[in-house]
């Protein structure tokens, strides 16, 4: 009686309570997906990129098979295990090598896969002469492209063609932090996915947002010591990259650029925004050469599942570099992970969430949805109004506003974020609440230093619109009220949780709380959210608005 | 007119070889046989005869052919009449001796059909019947040139052999016009065919086919060509398969079968499967039960098949559709529901797998139709699980379709080509019923080609733990069992959540939606959560109790009746309602405070109404009122008491069809027996080895009479 069920959908499903749920979520990890994390049964899925991460970190098809027969409760759909058998099997029958002869070659000892590739229509282009029944001259700039097609065709090729060295620059890890003036250390799961990463070369490291990904980069630039382009999501984030490079690294101020939008520094450290690479003026890429005009040894993809497409046209060219991926997910909402495992790399460490959790690192977190009554005349006025309407009459009703300043009065001396999507609300939010008004137009200068006051404690509250929801570090975050917003995509509410995840120093709880307007579109969206919560396995709760009112704990589980 | 010898041979036979000849002949078992003469009249049936050549192996049929085709083997006696053939031919009463010699019973080579050995009739008949067919007189059959040794046949030329090649395993071919004169000066590289007609070695049958005389056939093969017949049965070594990879595999395709079965009657229940004037089922209709099973198009007919076979779907021949079948199937034990479809399946005509084999006409075989329906599908079956397990003795391991299928085909040589058609699917069709897992006999596959049924079931009760009751809740208003989940827990779940995905757990999904719809049904909030806290483990996540209460709350603030659409409830909402722009374009009537009657929409030129008639303006209406931001209460269903009780006896399941040879009791055998021998007065215990202490069963005939007369 082992703690996996394995459905015929190709899903495992995990029992957390069962006495042997450790060891299997372990062995189960390397090879499936983890989709849903609710608090009693996780499920897993089985995919071919997921056994062919499996396959490039070593596992072969027995021992996948073997965790199946052995963990599982039920008999295991035969035809899955075939098949899984089989997927794997594919993985690396396609070599990418370096001949000392004829440069990149694609080798096989399976001629009839050779045959086949050969013939392909999109890929014959992309190879040079046959050299013998096993190997084939490949175009050196072919390698990315090559590697794409071959995944989409289910031979996906193992690169073992290896890296240019890039120009070295000496970079360390420092031991003490200037700021803090504390000691520190890269944590055991960090140091883990640095070597892992190494070892295999090019790939992704999946860790949960506030588990630290930016010291991973660090760690593994200092393993490199070669210059490294960083490539990150939008100018906010590049600047806290810069300061956290500048704290954790012995790499001084004038060693480290940033070339966005602002500003085009190139130095031996350059941190880019996706936006700047990817801009266009007159039908080209004026800053592309930034990628290939260089010699990078390193380069860094921070939020991988955010990689915008004409970045992925353009690293097919980088095969030769090595590249380093970073996300807290390889779900991407355009289900282009296959190209993320051909183009930046397989999978090399995944941390297990409820360890880092377990472990302190991240905090737990509480998510109570409210539910506020509309009284009847706004009742009638949501009923008799146009579909387009509808939203926004729900999600600024004026009857949130109360409600939002009781939980605010109820986490008075933490730091509290008001999120909200409408900026006459927002701005009403922040006469009640007194507390300054974050958005769209405020500027960078203000932005930074109204997120410094915060990170201070000298600001207890701030509201701040959709635009702060993209890598924005607020560290002291404990209380989040989302009053208004549609449920946009699971990573942008990744990203929103993501902020109260970061540690706390006294291990408190954070806490998300969304107002919702009840019977209304506002519910539809939060039972959108409660699910994805759920899913990730935090707490939930939904109260109404009468239960904030009274003082004393809220409501638990039955 | 019986043969002395045959009568006396079955005189002399001990009880014991009685017995084992009336087992392996159980169509001569008759209730009205009193004496020898009765029993060998009930030997020499026809019907009984090819019964009896089916059963044979290989080498057995070889031997009864050889001697039919070419007389009695007047060679060396180490040959075709000594070794095993001729013990077993015995025993089974298709050769009787007489004196030291032995004799086919009369009519075993009319039995074998017109074509024994897949040779032509012999050369005399055929020239008759040509000529009759041409209107000619007997003597002007043409000449009678065929060629007399394999050295002349040799010297044709090339074209003309290179046609008789293709005669070499069957004797008839197409021919269009059959029936034309020829010229014996045809040109024989040019007209191999016409040269062959006019010279008589070709004959023509009727009007379209050809058929090559017995003699010359043999030449073709060789002077004897059973000669290089091998004794032994083909078995390849078997592929390295660990038990617990088999017995997964089988064990799996149980509870998947049994699953997938449930799902298709509760699919059928809720939409029956419809069909195409000509009977067969329609695309779109087989799309739909693939979607809503998770299933493959293979695996969806194969179910189907099985469903017909085990009568758990059958049609209703007033609508035309298929719908499953009342019997309170799925209420039964597990084990039973799968020994009453492996029952089913041992003894029915119906192939599920045979869907898409071609047919003679061009077609293929269609979903649920008699292309299905194969009479020999019983002995097929048989014989495959019979191959399996003499493989599963002799070369243990797993053994694919053409290893099974060869030994299969050596076994019962008569079978060959049912084997060929059905076998591969028939097959698969046994993995699914975990008769076979990882291409290896498993424990209950074995038990059913020994004949041990009860142990079969005991082996399948093993792989199928006992239902349990509870679930698992979870705040992301999920509920997953942790096991096969008991039918009256599984149909109340039905009504409270959604199911998702597919597996060998139930898996559902609370939303206000499903909740709203048990609230319809007829649950209220209190009894909704007594059964969550009867049958959660655990706590009941705080959430989903607070969506049954405010599902209760809100449940009813608004009814839709079906009346041509009178929706009541609050009347401020109504109002609210009846200005909403969801319902522009509706007439709309306020009869009485707190109701509002909806009329149908306007025709808009251009604009097609929906296609599901009265149930899609139901959707649209209460989508109408939910946009308002109240969830509708719909009243148009009738409401039924929950959560339902199983109301039928689950031991009354269906009928299992006949099997098409009814095979006669030990107790049935051993009567016959003592009404032939006289005992049925003075009964001993059947083995008694006392019955006839001189008798050897191993006895070989050809031992004491070598070179025997034959009597073909």
């Amino acid at each position: 009686m082992g703690p996996l069920i394995v459905q015929s959908d190709r899903t495992v499903l995990l029992e957390l309570d069962h006495e042997d749920a450790d060891d299997a979520r372990r062995e189960l990890a390397a090879f499936a997906e983890l989709e849903r994390a609710p608090e009693h049964v996780h499920t897993y899925r089985i995919t071919p990129l997921g056994l062919w991460n499996a396959r490039a970190a070593g596992l072969d098809a027995e021992q996948v098979l073997d965790v199946l027969l052995t963990r599982s409760r039920f008999p295991v759909p035969h035809a899955l295990l075939l098949d899984i058998d089989e997927t794997m099997s594919r993985y690396g029958r396609l070599v990418l090598e370096k001949d000392p002869v004829h440069g990149l070659v694609l080798r096989s000892h399976d001629a009839p896969v050779l045959e086949e590739i050969a013939r392909h229509r999109r890929i014959a282009p992309l190879l040079g002469p046959r050299i013998d029944g096993a190997t084939t001259v490949v175009h050196a700039s072919a390698r990315g492209q090559l590697k794409q097609l071959l995944l989409t065709v289910g031979w996906p090729a193992e690169d073992r063609a290896g890296y240019v060295d890039g120009t070295p620059h000496p970079v360390a890890l420092t031991e003490t932090d200037p700021v803090t003036g504390e000691a520190w250390a890269l944590r055991p799961y960090q140091r883990h996915a640095v070597e892992n990463f190494w070892a295999g070369g090019s790939g992704v490291v999946v860790l949960p947002c506030g588990a630290g990904k930016t010291l991973v980069g660090a760690g593994v630039m200092a393993a490199s010591s070669t210059t490294t382009l960083v490539l990150v999501t939008n100018t906010v984030s590049a600047r806290q990259w810069k300061a956290e490079l500048l704290r954790r690294t012995t790499l001084a101020e004038d060693e480290i650029g940033e070339y966005s939008g602002a500003v085009k520094e190139v130095r031996p450290v350059t941190i880019a925004t996706y936006q700047v690479l990817t801009a266009r003026r007159g039908g080209i890429h004026p800053h592309l050469e930034l990628l290939d005009g260089h010699d990078w040894g390193l380069i860094v993809y921070d939020e991988v599942h955010l990689l915008p497409a004409p970045v992925f046209r353009m690293t097919a060219e980088l095969q030769a570099r090595r590249r380093l991926g970073l996300t807290a997910t390889l779900v991407r909402e355009d289900h282009r992970e296959g190209e993320v495992f051909s183009l930046i790399g397989p999978k090399r460490y995944d941390a297990l969430w409820r360890e880092i959790e377990a472990q302190g690192h991240i905090a737990p977190a509480d998510c109570v949805e409210v539910r506020v009554e509309l009284p009847l005349a706004d009742r009638m006025a949501y009923a008799s109004a146009e579909d387009a309407d509808r939203h926004r009459l729900a999600s600024s009703s004026p009857h949130k506003l109360d409600v939002v300043a009781r939980l605010v009065a109820r986490h008075r001396g933490e730091p509290v974020l008001v999120i909200g999507q409408f900026l006459d609300q927002l701005d009403e939010l922040g006469a009640l609440l007194d507390a300054p008004v974050l958005k769209g137009s405020t500027s960078t200068a203000r932005r930074e230093k109204l997120f410094a006051a915060f990170r201070a404690g000298e600001l207890p509250v701030l509201v701040v619109s959709k635009v702060a929801n993209f890598s924005v570090d607020l560290p002291e975050a404990s209380v989040a009220v989302q009053v208004s917003g549609a449920f946009g995509s699971r990573q942008e509410e990744a990203q929103r949780l993501g902020r109260l995840l970061r540690p706390k120093r006294d291990g408190r709880p954070a806490t998300f709380y969304t107002v919702v307007a009840r019977d209304t579109v506002d519910a539809g969206y939060a039972a959108k959210r409660r699910r994805f919560l759920a899913e990730q396995g935090y707490a939930y709760r939904i109260v109404d608005a009468a239960a904030v009112e009274a003082p004393g704990e809220l409501p638990e589980d039955r | 007119m019986l043969p002395d010898g045959l009568l006396r041979d079955l005189a002399s036979r001990s009880p014991a070889e009685l017995r084992e000849l009336l087992a392996a002949r159980p169509d001569a078992v008759r209730p009205g046989t009193a004496s020898v003469e009765d029993l060998a009249e009930a030997l020499l049936s026809r019907a009984g005869l090819r019964r009896a050549l089916d059963a044979l192996s290989r080498p057995e049929l070889d031997a009864v052919e050889r001697a039919v085709v070419l007389g009695p083997p007047d060679g060396p006696a180490a040959r075709l009449p000594a070794g095993p053939p001729w013990d077993r031919l015995h025993r089974l009463g298709l050769v009787h001796r007489d004196g030291d010699a032995l004799r086919l019973v009369p009519g075993l080579a009319e039995a074998l059909g017109r074509y024994p050995a897949g040779l032509g009739r012999p050369r005399p008949v055929l020239a008759a019947l040509a000529a009759r067919l041409r209107g000619d007189a007997p003597a002007a059959a043409g000449p009678v040139a065929g060629p007399r040794t394999a050295e002349e046949l040799a010297r044709w030329p090339a074209p003309v052999r290179e046609v008789l090649e293709r005669f070499r395993s069957r004797p008839v071919g197409a021919l269009p016009d059959a029936l034309r004169r020829t010229d014996p000066a045809a040109d024989a590289d040019a007209r191999p065919v016409d040269w062959l007609l006019a010279h008589g070695v070709l004959f023509p049958v009727d009007s379209r086919h050809v058929e090559l005389p017995r003699e010359v056939g043999l030449l073709l093969r060789g002077p004897d060509p059973w000669a290089t017949m091998s004794l032994e049965p083909p078995v390849r070594p078997g592929a390295r398969v660990p038990n617990r990879v088999r017995d997964n595999a089988a064990a799996a395709a149980v509870e998947q079968l049994l699953r997938r079965t449930a799902a298709l009657r509760a699919e059928l229940r809720a939409r029956p499967l419809s069909t195409l004037r000509a009977g067969a089922i329609g695309v779109r209709e087989l799309r739909r039960l693939r979607s809503a099973l998770g299933v493959e198009h293979a695996e969806l007919v194969r179910l189907l098949g099985l469903g017909e076979l085990a009568g758990l779907v059958r049609l209703d021949p007033d609508t035309s559709a298929w719908r499953p079948a009342p019997a309170p199937f799925e209420d039964a034990e597990r084990t039973d529901q799968w020994w009453h479809v492996v029952r089913s399946w041992l003894a029915s005509d119906v192939v599920p797998s045979a869907v898409g084999l071609p047919l003679a006409d061009g077609s293929v075989v269609g979903v649920l139709t008699r292309g299905t329906h194969a009479p020999e599908a019983p002995a097929v079956r048989r014989a495959l699980l019979a191959a399996h397990a003499e493989l599963a003795e002799r070369a243990p391991g797993g053994h694919g379709p053409e290893d099974v299928l060869a030994l299969a085909r050596w076994r019962r040589p008569r079978l060959a080509r049912a084997l060929d058609r059905w076998g591969p699917g028939m097959l698969t069709e046994a993995a699914e019923l975990g008769l076979l897992g990882a291409d290896v006999l498993t424990a209950p596959g074995l038990a059913l080609a020994e004949d041990r049924p009860g142990d079969a079931a005991r082996s399948v009760a093993g792989w199928l733990p006992a239902p349990s009751r509870t679930v698992l809740l979870q705040s992301d208003l999920t509920a997953t069992a942790t096991g096969y989940l008991a039918p009256d827990v599984a149909r109340a779940l039905d009504r409270l959540a959604e199911p998702e995905g597919h597996g060998p757990v139930p898996r559902h999904r609370f939303s206000e939606r499903s909740l709203h719809r048990a609230l319809d049904a007829g649950w209220t909030p209190p009894s909704i959560l007594a059964w969550l806290e009867e049958h959660g483990r655990g706590t009941v996540p705080q959430a989903l109790a607070y969506l049954v209460e405010e599902a209760g709350r809100g449940h009813g603030r608004i009814r839709i009746t079906r009346a041509d659409w009178v929706l009541t409830g609050e009347d401020e909402l109504l109002e609210a309602l009846a200005g909403s722009p969801d319902l522009a374009g509706r007439r709309l009537r306020r009869p009485a405070p707190g109701v509002l009657v909806v009329g149908p929409g306007e025709e808009v030129p251009g604009r097609r109404r929906g296609p599901a008639g009265r149930d899609g303006e139901l959707r649209e209406l209460a989508a109408a009122v939910r946009a308002t931001g109240t969830e509708p209460a719909l009243d148009v269903a009738p409401a039924e008491p929950a959560p339902p009780v199983p109301a039928a006896d689950p031991t009354l399941l269906l009928e299992v069809p006949a099997p098409r040879l009814p095979v006669p009791s030990a107790a049935e055998i051993q009567e016959l027996v003592d009404r032939l021998t006289g005992r049925d007065r003075l009964r001993r215990p059947i083995d008694d080895p006392a019955d006839d202490p001189t008798h050897d069963p191993t006895d070989n005939p050809t031992d004491n009479g070598g070179a025997a007369p034959w009597d073909p």
